[in-house]
């Protein structure tokens, strides 16, 4: 899925505000740590306690991995998060009205 | 004719010489079993070669139109398929170890299809580990670009864009979630479909997302790929959401040509993370359409910026449902890339994945107003290709220095997110050593692949870009002709 390298110009991710936060004369160092105040940060201990709503246990290995990625997803999630959809505005899953659970005996895609 | 002219011509040209025939089934095949096995060991293009079963099939496929049972125009021509379609009897690894050894009990019904029309599986292909891998830690290795062995084909049908640049197979199918088809087409400098959401079954192609997923043809030439959708398209009843609309003639609208065809081309978002080259070249292709005959007007789609943040919200939300098993059981078989992808996603929130469907809505009426002004929408499918990633930074998202977001490609998501068709076709190459392809885009509306044969086989066929050769033999760049439209 990946492959295309355009940068999402208009979102507002971590590095436009980095970008913007070093134009004012911050330093690229600080400016980060502007940034880490300025929104929640994810932890490794929330997560940890946001597993057991899950049902899995993660390591605190894979907590680690997991604290860092998310937080990169959290920060490309901002703009839809921060989008006011009017309420008349519903889902689309894509799917047809025709939509079944398909064949009973279908064969599993994956094993 | 010599094998290693024969590879070179499209799958149109070849048919056209076995219909008539001049040319064997048998003979087509094993020129392109022997270039791939040749030249497999430093792209790595395919992951499995099916030999045997290829050169039986071209036998078959030559005795029957020897007897004067001649099936269409696919019938005696190779195709290869990205590994992740199932192939009954024939492993089938989606690039991962978690299914290195899976061999099907059934068939795909894209590969069912063609195999019905006479065409001839020569084998399966490299791709991204269960279409979103690095393509670098994945299963079998990354596949590489044959403009230039360290640089990215793009994925996810990494080994499908590089194979046909290698003219290791005329004809191929990839799988498009949020670019996957159209990735490959503008690094390799090929063509690739990614039609309407309904438009192919995908039955028998392991889901990455089930709302978001494509699989469609990927070829050297237009016409090859509206002569696969022509045998692949239609009803199914194994996918229920294989739209019933009945399935146009393709060939007539190679022939169209573009004089009255409206292109509108986006005020916002496309043009602004495409780098000068690329936008000079998308727009002296735009241009070049225009002189042809066609009308060049302005539209804006509100809320294209979004389409690549909420694209990535429903792909792993999905992603991560279906693989849930898979992680519980084996989860260190996974690319590293892909088990931190799917592991991130089980934190996300109900209403994160509910409001990303509801931008798909707004999409979607973007895209419809858009399409009442015009007929095709013109964008950059991308930058030219980059580095491959080197393996100590590839199995994460979150690489040393960057503090990019993950996904960043709403060009080809919007395609994903409103199900409305595009097509990639090159339409330049970087002056900048190493020479690599450029692409342009093209939209349509929905079930109108129509349109975009139309576009597409025009500039096509006023242009010389798909004629240049990689330098995969050796040696530079082989180019058929100067620089530049004809």
């Amino acid at each position: 899925m990946d492959g295309l390298e355009f940068p999402e110009p208009k979102a507002l991710t971590r590095r436009r505000l980095l970008q913007a936060l070093t134009a004012a004369g911050v330093a690229a160092p600080l400016a980060l740590d502007v940034m880490a105040q300025a929104r929640a940060q994810v932890s490794s201990d929330a997560l940890r306690q946001a597993s057991a709503l899950l049902g899995q246990e993660f390591s605190a290995e894979r907590l680690a991995i997991i604290e860092k990625a998310l937080q990169r997803n959290l920060d490309q999630f901002q703009p839809v998060r921060e989008l006011v959809i009017d309420d008349l505005v519903e889902p689309a899953p894509m799917f047809s009205a025709r939509t079944h659970a398909g064949p009973a005996s279908a064969p599993a895609k994956a094993k | 004719m010599a094998d290693n002219e024969l590879v070179f011509k499209s799958g149109r040209e070849l048919a056209a010489l076995i219909k008539a025939r001049k040319l064997s089934p048998v003979e087509v095949t094993e020129a392109f079993l022997i270039r791939s096995e040749a030249l497999n060991p430093k792209v790595n293009a395919y992951i499995t070669i099916t030999r045997d079963h290829a050169i039986a099939a071209a036998r078959a496929a030559e005795k029957e139109i020897m007897g004067g049972n001649y099936r269409g125009p696919l019938h005696g021509l190779p195709y290869a398929p990205k590994d992740i379609l199932a192939t009954k009897g024939i492993r089938t690894t989606n690039g991962s170890k978690v299914t290195a050894d899976v061999v099907p009990t059934f068939e795909s019904t894209i590969t069912s299809r063609l195999n019905a029309a006479g065409a001839i599986l020569i084998g399966k292909l490299n791709l991204l580990e269960f279409a979103m891998g690095s393509g670098v830690k994945s299963g079998f290795g990354p596949a590489r670009n044959p403009w230039h062995l360290d640089y990215s084909p793009a994925g996810s049908s990494s080994g499908s864009g590089a194979a046909l640049a290698a003219y290791m197979t005329p004809l191929s199918i990839g799988t498009d979630t949020g670019g996957s088809i159209r990735g490959p087409a503008n690094n390799c400098g090929i063509v690739g479909l990614k039609q309407t959401y309904g438009r192919v079954s995908r039955y028998g192609v392991t889901t990455l997302s089930w709302t978001l997923d494509h699989a469609g043809p990927m070829t050297k030439t237009v016409a090859d790929a509206a002569m696969m959708l022509q045998v692949m398209a239609g009803p199914d009843p194994m996918d229920p959401t294989a739209a019933a609309d009945a399935v146009p003639d393709y060939g007539t609208a190679l022939t169209a040509g573009v004089k009255g065809l409206r292109i509108g081309v986006p005020t916002n978002y496309f043009f602004e993370g495409a780098n000068p080259e690329t936008e000079q070249a998308v727009r002296a292709a735009i241009a070049r359409l225009r002189e042809m005959g066609a009308t060049v007007l302005e539209v804006d789609v509100p809320y294209a910026e979004l389409a690549g943040s909420a694209g990535w919200i429903v792909a792993m939300a999905e992603a991560a449902t279906f693989h849930e098993q898979r992680m519980k059981a084996t989860p260190h078989l996974f690319d590293p890339i892909v088990r931190e992808r799917l592991e991130a996603a089980r934190f996300y929130t109900a209403t994160d994945y509910i409001k990303a469907l509801r931008v798909r809505s707004l999409l979607m009426d973007s895209m419809q107003r858009v399409f009442e002004k015009c007929d095709v929408m013109a964008v950059p499918s991308g930058n030219p290709a980059t580095k491959l990633d080197p393996p100590e930074i590839a199995g994460t998202d979150v690489k040393p220095g960057s503090v990019a977001s993950p996904y960043r490609s709403g060009n080809t998501f919007i395609g994903n997110m409103t199900g409305y068709p595009a097509i990639v076709v090159p339409c330049g190459f970087t002056t900048t050593s190493p020479t690599l392809p450029l692409g342009i885009e093209f939209y349509a509306k929905s079930f109108d692949e129509s349109s975009l044969f139309r576009v597409a086989q025009a500039y096509e066929a006023a242009t010389d870009w798909h004629t240049r050769r990689a330098p995969v033999d050796g040696g530079g760049p082989t180019a058929t002709a100067p620089r530049g439209a004809r």
